[in-house]
């Protein structure tokens, strides 16, 4: 009866670390998914901030035609000197939307989706001496602009943040 | 210690040690972006030095020089080319390659003088698509 009472018990204990391996192996699986996806997020993020970044610092003018909380529409010159104008604006029926950019001279103004799952784009705008402009439209006086933006991963379990403030020289 | 409990915790150290090295790779692949971004910031700074050496070479006189600046200056750990080229206009364009840590960026600029010196007027980073994917 002893060694039944023995057997039954080594029985149970060796199941009890079995389920508990299980249980972290599932554990750890769950959080390199996380972890992986949130740095791929950050990698596919990397280009269109970059993008978005380097046409504010082609902004021609302090006047920006659409200086608004979550779109951005103003004239940039080309590395010839040209004008067109870039915008950028989100569209999407859910919270993560797709951030869109449309150039005048690129592909008749047809708008072209750089990136998904953005859950917020944000813009403020800042005078000369660093004083907070008011959004809206055809806002003069603009000399830096600070972009916030969040991305999600696909499977909504984290997100990415940018911020970063741009001070285009030809303004 | 039984055989079967040693193997039995060899297999938990070999789960936790793969486990271990691929959240180093996730970690390490987000460590590589931020490197990155800074890399290229500095080579940005690299590059904008250039067009300011075009300035400087100008000197203070409005009349433009036979000879058109250009060089190569190492500075900041990376090394900044430029060159200076005619414009219509009395204008001239000034082109300046930054290089650092395997990031290269390009600006073209346009200076005037605007007494008592050469300004840069104008200046645009040059899209680059190999740049773009060194970011990633």
């Amino acid at each position: 009866m002893g060694t039944m009472l023995d057997v039954i018990g080594s029985i149970v204990i060796r199941g009890a670390i079995m389920l508990a391996l299980i249980n972290l192996t599932i554990q750890m699986n769950t959080a390199l998914y996380q972890k992986t996806a949130l740095a791929s997020t950050r990698q596919s993020t990397v280009i269109p901030v970059q993008i978005m970044c380097d046409d504010i610092y082609r902004a021609k003018t302090s006047v920006f035609e659409k200086a608004k909380l979550n779109e951005i529409k103003f004239s940039a010159g080309d590395i010839n000197d040209n004008s067109e104008t870039v915008y950028y604006y989100l569209e999407g029926a859910t919270s993560a939307k797709g951030l869109y950019r449309q150039v005048s001279s690129i592909n008749n103004n047809t708008p072209a989706l750089i990136a998904h799952n953005v859950t917020n784009m944000t813009f403020e705008y800042y005078d000369l001496d660093g004083v907070a402009k008011s959004p809206g439209e055809n806002v003069g006086g603009i000399k830096s602009i600070k972009l916030k933006l969040t991305i999600q991963t696909d499977n909504n379990s984290g997100s990415t943040f940018w911020e970063k403030n741009i001070f285009p020289p030809n303004i | 210690m039984g055989m079967s409990k040693v193997i039995l915790a060899s297999g938990v150290f070999v789960i936790v040690g793969m486990y271990s090295l691929s959240f180093r790779a996730a970690d390490n692949a987000t460590s590589v972006v931020a490197l990155a971004q800074a890399i290229h910031s500095q080579t940005e700074q690299i590059a904008l030095a250039g067009t300011k050496f075009a300035a400087v070479d100008l000197g203070g006189s409005a009349s433009i020089p036979t000879i058109l600046p250009s060089g190569s200056v190492n500075l900041m750990g990376g090394t900044v080319s430029y060159r200076t080229d005619p414009l219509p206009s009395s204008k001239l364009k000034v082109t300046s390659v930054g290089t650092y840590g395997g990031h290269s960026v390009t600006y073209l600029a346009t200076v005037e003088f605007v007494s008592p010196r050469w300004q840069v007027k104008r200046i645009y980073e040059v899209p680059d698509a190999a740049e773009f994917s060194r970011l990633n």
